[in-house]
């Protein structure tokens, strides 16, 4: 008879993060389930657009600053991905837009399969770029979760050109 | 409506089925469609937002402050006072791209009844409620097949019990005979009723109520077939497992008992010899056969016999046929396919 290994040490992965990661996999995935793509997306806006106004806050205080320059924006976007775990960089910056490439998903690989999750990206960045420069539009050209081998996100910041089927939209709301 | 008069000129939202309202971040409206004047009719009239909207204001206002932060749509609720009193919609709301000096968000109703989640909770009760209808007859019909398998069994045992009353009932009326005909009728009968004795107690000791494993079966019917025929020594079988009905069962165990008692009969040299029996499975069809290595039997003798003609009758209740070979001795063999239940398992 083998011996016997006791629960507590059973070579289980599970911890805290992973659990949530995975929480928020089966759930993103029911809701594409249920209600489809578009829609979920919709329903992780709206977590995503609370999460980032909280952030914006968040980082405004830190910095003890009423508003984010432009250079503290794109900065801050990528400091808030690195602090999840991301691994998120500039790739290019232009007048009217910078350009942001990730080669790690702060959901791992949990997120594949589950685009609905960049809404979250998205409406972070837009609501953090809208509220401190007054407009931006995000386009998340290639992910992860889409199966790419990272992702492309252009932020851009004026709303002259045309909008592509993958952006969105952000404006600044009064606070 | 304030700025009702702007209604069809904005967005042009009629073509929309869904009521569709267009709000500054106050909750006043500046624009709606057909199907919006259609729900709320006066409601719109009056101009004030408490006259629309029925949350609390600081509750709709911070919607709308949110809903305005994209032109992406977002999900969301918000109660409206209608003739019928304050309800609740689900919507989508999204900022306006027009550029107007004021924000305006457009919201679009999802009415109750015809939205996503509505028409998903229906159909997710209808198949609940035909599921658990599914369930609730499978469940009666296995009550229903339970009972019907213990009736069975009863008669099954009732059955044999019967044959094993009328194997004494015979031999009580042959026990005043000493006339050899009359033996050699009694004990023709009585092996013959000891067969489907044997095959009726198969059956009923049996997992299954209507079907009976060959090798055991057939086993305990060879061993009493050449007990009663005084030949237990001098047969020998080779028997393979296959899943047998319960009319197989029953021609088989009567064929067997025919069969073994031709051999004992006349298939010894001076009460000396060897019967073999043997049943196989032949990729899909059964054989049985009796092997003597005795004299032989003469066409004349297998046409005469009433034995064989029994176990011809046998055979075709199960699809079989006999073939009887009497150059080396006599080797009777049996073949008929497998019943669906068994060759399904192969």
């Amino acid at each position: 008879m083998k011996d016997s290994v006791r629960v507590q040490d059973a070579p289980v992965e599970l911890e805290r993060d992973l659990f949530l990661r995975v929480l928020l996999r089966e759930l993103s995935g029911t809701l594409e389930d249920v209600v489809g793509l578009a829609e979920a997306s919709g329903y992780i806006s709206v977590v995503g657009g609370a999460m980032g106004e909280r952030f914006n806050a968040e980082y405004r205080r830190a910095l003890s600053v009423d508003i984010l320059t432009r250079d503290q924006v794109r900065d801050v976007l990528v400091d808030l991905k690195r602090r999840i775990q991301g691994d998120f960089y500039v790739m290019e910056e232009h007048e009217d837009r910078v350009v942001l490439g990730n080669r790690a998903c702060p959901f791992g690989k949990l997120v594949e399969g589950r685009p609905s999750l960049c809404m979250m990206t998205s409406n972070v960045f837009g609501s953090i770029a809208a509220q401190n420069l007054g407009y931006a539009r995000v386009d998340i050209q290639e992910s992860i979760a889409s199966g790419h081998a990272g992702c492309r996100i252009v932020v851009n910041l004026t709303p002259n050109a045309g909008t592509g089927p993958n952006a969105r939209e952000y404006f600044r709301i009064e606070e | 409506m304030s700025e009702g008069s702007k209604s069809d000129a904005g967005h042009g939202l009629d073509f929309l089925p869904d009521p569709v309202l267009v709000m500054t971040l106050d909750g006043r409206v500046i624009e709606t469609n057909a199907a919006a004047k259609a729900l709320f009719g006066a409601k719109l009239a009056g101009g004030s937002p408490a006259d629309l909207l029925a949350d609390e204001p600081e509750d709709y206002r911070r919607f709308l402050r949110n809903a305005s932060s994209t032109t992406a749509p977002r999900p969301g609720k918000l109660a409206f006072h209608t003739d019928d009193g304050p309800r609740r919609f689900m919507l989508q709301a999204a900022r306006s791209k027009q550029g107007s000096p004021n924000v305006q968000v457009i919201l679009r109703l999802l009415q109750q009844g015809t939205d996503r989640f509505a028409m998903l909770d229906r159909r997710v009760k209808a198949l609940d409620a035909d599921l658990h209808d599914k369930l609730h007859k499978n469940a009666a019909m296995q009550e229903a097949l339970r009972q019907k398998q213990v009736l069975l069994r009863e008669l099954q045992h009732r059955v044999k019990n019967n044959i094993q009353l009328i194997m004494s009932l015979t031999k009580i009326s042959a026990s005043g005979h000493d006339s050899p005909e009359v033996c050699a009728v009694v004990e023709t009968l009585r092996g013959r009723l000891q067969a489907m004795a044997a095959a009726q107690e198969a059956l009923y000791q049996a997992d299954e109520v209507e079907t009976v494993m060959a090798q055991a079966f057939l086993e305990g019917v060879v061993r009493t077939a050449a007990r009663a025929s005084g030949a237990a020594h001098e047969v020998s079988f080779s028997l393979e497992d296959a899943e047998l009905s319960s009319n197989e069962a029953h021609c088989l165990a009567l064929i067997a008992n025919e069969l073994i008692t031709n051999a004992a009969k006349h298939g010894m040299r001076n009460a000396q010899g060897q019967i073999l029996v043997t049943f196989a499975n032949d990729g899909g069809e059964y054989r049985f056969q009796v092997a003597d290595d005795g004299p032989g039997i003469s066409d004349k003798a297998v046409s005469r016999s009433s034995g064989l003609a029994l176990v011809r009758g046998l055979c075709r209740q199960i699809g079989g046929r006999l073939d009887i070979n009497g150059d080396k001795g006599t080797v009777c063999t049996v073949r008929f396919r497998a019943d669906s239940h068994d060759v399904a398992k192969e």
